[in-house]
């Protein structure tokens, strides 16, 4: 290493004078610093408003946007689970002799406050056969008389959320995509 | 008030804390980066471009012992950028940059001196007069202009040494 001498202090004795404005120059920096936490503490307000406060690459946009979809329909199809009749009693239909066959539907709608049971024996009509709540509460019973052979219905909650029977299976898909559910009376059997 | 208590203030919100290291250390970033670009208006900005920064990634920053060293760190690195700017400027006019860091104000006896070391520095490289401005100016160790810079301890010898040699031989004919 070069040893210190008497120039290396002259040369540092030159560097080290304060420069001519210094203190100017170091309060231009402390404002310039000051306006800068203002302007992030505005920025940071109008961040939600701003439109243009997210940029992204698309395929990362359609990634989030796939993960949004995906917990929409998850949180969707939990809620839909919570409304639909979840625990239906298996075959809720008795039966009777005769050209006709008197059907008991039986429905469980837990907060439900009416429901109906709408198909092609009764015109579709969401108001005309309403069930009756049992003592229990969450279950809904009612009798109809169908004519033997195969009919389509659903349960209408509240007059306005349509449902298939969880215990009967689906019909093909009906018009304006709503499943419907199917049923076959026989003289002696409902299937 | 210590710099590294300074810098924990400053981290929990408290902006006297950070104004005050400004206080402390604009003087010899704003010195350095004149000698180092030749342009005391460019220095000035790049300044101002450090303590942003710093300021920004202060919660970020785990070396709170060496706040001096870590500023540096960053300054070097701006005026690298400006430099690598100056030069660009520099061949797009292909004229010299005339240096300008005596400014008024100075006294006869210092704009002297200061334009003594402005001509006698402005033939080296960049990271010559880097490495000497930090051994020589600002008295550094070597360890730790290492850390600033990111070369090797014999390597900043090897440069000091030769930025030296240079800088006397420039001076003493100046001087003359």
């Amino acid at each position: 290493m070069t040893p210190r001498d008497a120039w290396d202090d002259e040369v540092r004795e030159a560097y080290q004078r304060p420069l001519a404005g210094e203190t100017e120059a170091r309060e231009r920096a402390i404002a310039r610093l000051r306006g800068e936490d203002a302007r992030r503490a505005a920025r940071s307000a109008e961040w939600w408003l701003d439109p243009n406060a997210l940029t992204m690459r698309p395929l990362v946009a359609a990634a989030c946007m796939l993960v949004a979809l995906a917990i929409g329909a998850f949180g969707g199809a939990r809620w839909m689970a919570s409304r639909r009749p979840v625990t239906a009693p298996p075959a809720p239909i008795a039966v009777e002799g005769g050209d006709r066959t008197t059907v008991t539907f039986v429905f469980r709608a837990p907060g439900a406050t009416r429901v109906c049971v709408a198909g092609d024996f009764n015109g579709w009509d969401p108001d005309a056969t309403p069930l009756t709540r049992v003592a229990t509460g969450d279950t809904w019973t009612a009798r109809v008389p169908l004519e033997n052979g195969l009919h389509t219905y659903a349960f209408v909650i509240d007059g306005r959320e349509w449902t298939p029977d969880p215990s009967a299976p689906l019909a093909p898909v009906a018009a304006f995509g709503r499943r419907n559910s199917v049923l076959v009376v026989g003289e002696d059997h409902v299937l | 008030m210590t710099d590294a208590e300074l810098v924990v203030r400053a981290v929990a919100g408290d902006a006297g804390a950070f104004e005050e290291l400004v206080t402390r250390h604009h003087p010899a970033c704003l010195r350095f980066a004149a000698h180092l670009l030749g342009d005391r208006i460019e220095a000035e900005d790049v300044v101002q471009e450090t303590l942003l920064r710093a300021h920004r990634s202060l919660a970020r920053y785990q070396e709170r012992h060496q706040f001096r060293a870590w500023l540096f760190r960053i300054l070097v690195n701006r005026c690298r950028t400006a430099s690598g700017r100056a030069h660009a400027r520099r061949l797009r006019t292909a004229t010299e940059l005339e240096p300008s860091s005596a400014v008024v104000g100075d006294t006869a006896d210092t704009f002297e001196l200061r334009t003594r070391l402005t001509r006698a520095i402005e033939e080296l490289d960049p990271l010559h007069r880097e490495a000497f401005l930090l051994k020589l100016g600002e008295g550094l160790e070597y360890d730790e202009i290492a850390r600033i810079t990111g070369a090797s301890v014999p390597a900043l010898k090897m440069r000091v040494k030769r930025a030296r040699d240079h800088v006397r031989a420039r001076w003493e004919e100046l001087e003359s």
